[in-house]
């Protein structure tokens, strides 16, 4: 086992990892920007080196000067964490190159799935059920509409190096067709470099469904069961819990056989997911593999008993899987929100700032991931995730009273968060009933929550009409330079004199 | 005590109370006691009829809002109140007596990021909600729409460009 290792990443993936490996007895060193020179997770590991300036380009995303800082500090393993280096290619390669080990699959690997073309093409040659499409960029006009006549409108024209929504189209009509294939490209070309794209038959209102996996580097997978991962707004993942609510054993069984099925064909190593489009007849679709650890793999861990960043370390420094799929067993429900400084009222705007405050309660069956302390600020530089809370109980329903026990405990000041939108989306009857897909947030959700008003009870609306009067008199003695700010005095309760008698 | 005139978005009558240090009188209902402390300058505990009530304000400081509108949150909902005192009631009738509305006439930046997009050109009529600018910021594409029906004057900036927060991007005409 590796007795020292760089994490290259921030924020509370870099937490998450230097715990594990704390507990495994491994050293960890941390690298940090500008803005991230006292954050939680380069305090809390046993190094810290600086790497740069606050913007990703200039710090998180600089290859070369990560090295350096793995070789100075003797560190024989980088973790990537998601985001930033973790699916380039490129980045695992030069770890090889420098003798320094890639917690992760190979680069060949991570360039094959990267290109959705190439992945599809792996998956039709092994029996994988794929959406009927072209497994080749497509040339031009003529190629695409005789492929679109063939598999039928609608379709879907998507960018080969895509990601994130970006260089997609549905088309309904072949007259839409040449103007949509144009300016997919375009997009493709502005956002990847790349222009080339693939049509595929467009699935309507499908679910997203994802596989964990397990292979070692001596041939052995195992699946570690399905995330449903429905709850989108914009390809951003909201809600993600385990298990699906449509699945089944037989299901499970076949999608997470497939799962193994294509990473073994890609020479596959080390924690992946495999993603899924399910259709209303349960019809599954194989859409791409994440090469890396994902954000919402904690869910896996509470109902697998499993710790996967573990897995990581262990399948990384050659180890064997010492687990059969027999072995792995899944208990209860768990279920994943991502807190986030955004405003659900102005179309979901980022919104940065200080924490002055942060209160919880987090109480039985919660989990709380974050790299994010009181007096830390949501800066512009990298994404506005809070904290993740992750329920875990005996079956889905409890587990989604737990989440909405802890988030209601949840106080954020200084910045405004998708707190109050979490907790309609998991008390809505779509939700109770696990009757959603990805089509559900954006086209049925969103319009009722921007209609609806909260009614207001008499006490509360005395309690709001003091607590503005109260709010009012102290911003005129904190602001009007008249009185300088201070404390309450005391720092007790505030009561008139003549209570005390 | 001094007297409030408080509007609660979404409560048709507003409300009218002297409200003193622990105690309120509603001329609706009739008297209160309540105790509260301050855990920062935006969160309040308030302590009313020995209902605990858990306060955020946000935007406290905007000095755009004068201390009159705030934006409570209590579990986990948010209100818009309006909180007038007798003088603030008084200048703000004078004011209205002189037709002197302020409207909002322009379009800034929330955020620091960069322009992507621009949807509309000067003179175009614009209706509430349609996007006018997509703004990169934080890794994520923001749109940012119209809030009335209104006709652009002048556009500011250009697309590719970095914008501050605050920064004015669009002119309409009023």
């Amino acid at each position: 086992m590796f007795k020292k290792i760089l994490i290259a990443n921030r924020g509370e993936i870099a937490v998450r990892i230097i715990n594990t490996a704390r507990e495994m007895g491994i050293k960890t060193v941390a690298v940090y920007s500008d803005f991230d020179r006292y954050s939680m997770y380069a305090k809390l590991a046993d190094e810290a080196y600086h790497i740069g300036e606050s913007p990703a380009a200039k710090s998180y995303l600089l290859a070369d000067r990560i090295l350096e800082v793995a070789k100075k500090s003797g560190a024989e393993a980088i973790h990537p964490g998601y985001g930033f280096l973790s699916e380039r290619g490129f980045f695992a390669k030069m770890c090889d190159d420098s003798g320094i080990k890639f917690i992760g699959p190979s680069h060949t690997a991570i360039e094959d799935l990267g290109s959705k073309t190439k992945a599809k093409q792996l998956a039709v040659r092994n029996n994988v059920p794929v959406v009927a499409g072209t497994e080749h960029a497509i040339k031009d006009l003529e190629e695409a509409k005789s492929v679109a006549l063939k598999i039928g409108f609608p379709i879907m024209i998507k960018a080969s190096a895509g990601g994130g929504g970006k260089g997609m189209r549905v088309v309904r009509s072949v007259e839409e067709l040449e103007s949509s294939l144009r300016m997919a490209q375009n997009e493709a070309r502005a956002s990847f470099g790349d222009d080339s794209v693939f049509i595929e038959k467009y699935v309507d209102s499908p679910r997203h469904i994802e596989f964990q996996i397990l292979v070692d580097e001596h041939g052995n997978a195992v699946h570690l069961g399905e995330r449903e991962c429905s709850m989108q707004r914009r390809h951003q993942k909201i809600i993600e819990e385990t298990p699906s609510s449509i699945m089944d054993d037989d299901l499970r069984h076949r999608m997470g056989e497939c799962a193994k099925t294509i990473a073994l064909a890609a020479g596959y190593s080390n924690a992946g997911t495999v993603e899924f489009m399910v259709d209303k007849d349960k019809n599954f679709y194989f859409l791409e593999v994440n090469t890396r650890l994902q954000v919402e793999h904690p869910i896996t861990e509470m109902r697998t008993g499993l710790d996967l960043v573990k897995e990581q370390l262990k399948i990384a420094s050659g180890e064997k899987l010492t687990l059969k799929q027999e072995d792995i067993k899944f208990n209860g429900a768990a279920i994943e929100c991502r807190i986030c400084a955004e405003d659900p009222d102005n179309n979901f705007l980022p919104s940065t700032g200080k924490l002055t405050y942060i209160g919880r309660n987090l109480g039985n069956g919660m989990r709380e991931d974050t790299g994010i302390e009181q007096g830390n600020e949501i800066s512009i530089y990298y994404d506005s995730m809070i904290a993740k809370l992750i329920s875990y109980a005996p079956d889905r329903k409890l587990a989604a009273e737990k989440m909405e026990r802890a988030l209601k405990n949840y106080t954020v000041v200084g910045v405004k968060t998708n707190i109050s939108f979490l907790l309609n989306l998991l008390k809505c009857p779509e939700y109770l009933e696990g009757n959603y897909n990805t089509q559900f947030v954006e086209k049925v959700f969103l319009p009722r929550f921007e209609e609806a008003k909260p009614e207001i009870d008499r006490d509360t609306q005395k309690a709001l009409a003091i607590a503005s009067v109260l709010f009012k008199n102290k911003n005129e003695k904190t602001h009007d330079g008249k009185s300088p700010k201070k404390k309450d005095k005391k720092g007790g309760w505030i009561r008139r004199k003549e209570l005390y008698y | 005590m001094n007297k409030y005139f408080i509007n609660i978005e979404g409560v048709e009558t507003p409300i009218e109370a002297d409200i003193g240090q622990n105690e309120a009188l509603f001329t609706q209902d009739g008297k209160s006691e309540f105790v509260y402390k301050f855990i920062t300058d935006d969160l309040l505990v308030l302590r009313l009829n020995h209902r605990n009530y858990l306060m955020k304000a946000e935007h406290v400081h905007d000095s755009d809002l004068k201390n009159t509108e705030f934006i409570l949150e209590h579990d986990s909902k948010a209100y818009r109140v309006i909180c007038k005192n007798e003088l603030e009631l008084l200048t703000e009738k004078f004011a209205a007596s002189r037709g002197d509305v302020k409207i909002k006439n322009e379009l800034i930046s929330p955020m620091p990021g960069a322009i992507v997009k621009i949807n509309v050109k000067e003179g175009d009529d614009v209706k509430k909600g349609q996007v006018l600018i997509v703004l990169e910021a934080m890794k994520m594409e923001n749109e940012l729409k119209a809030a009335a029906d209104c006709k652009v004057q002048k556009v500011l900036v250009e697309e590719k460009t970095p914008v501050d927060k605050n920064q004015v991007l669009i002119k309409f005409e009023v």
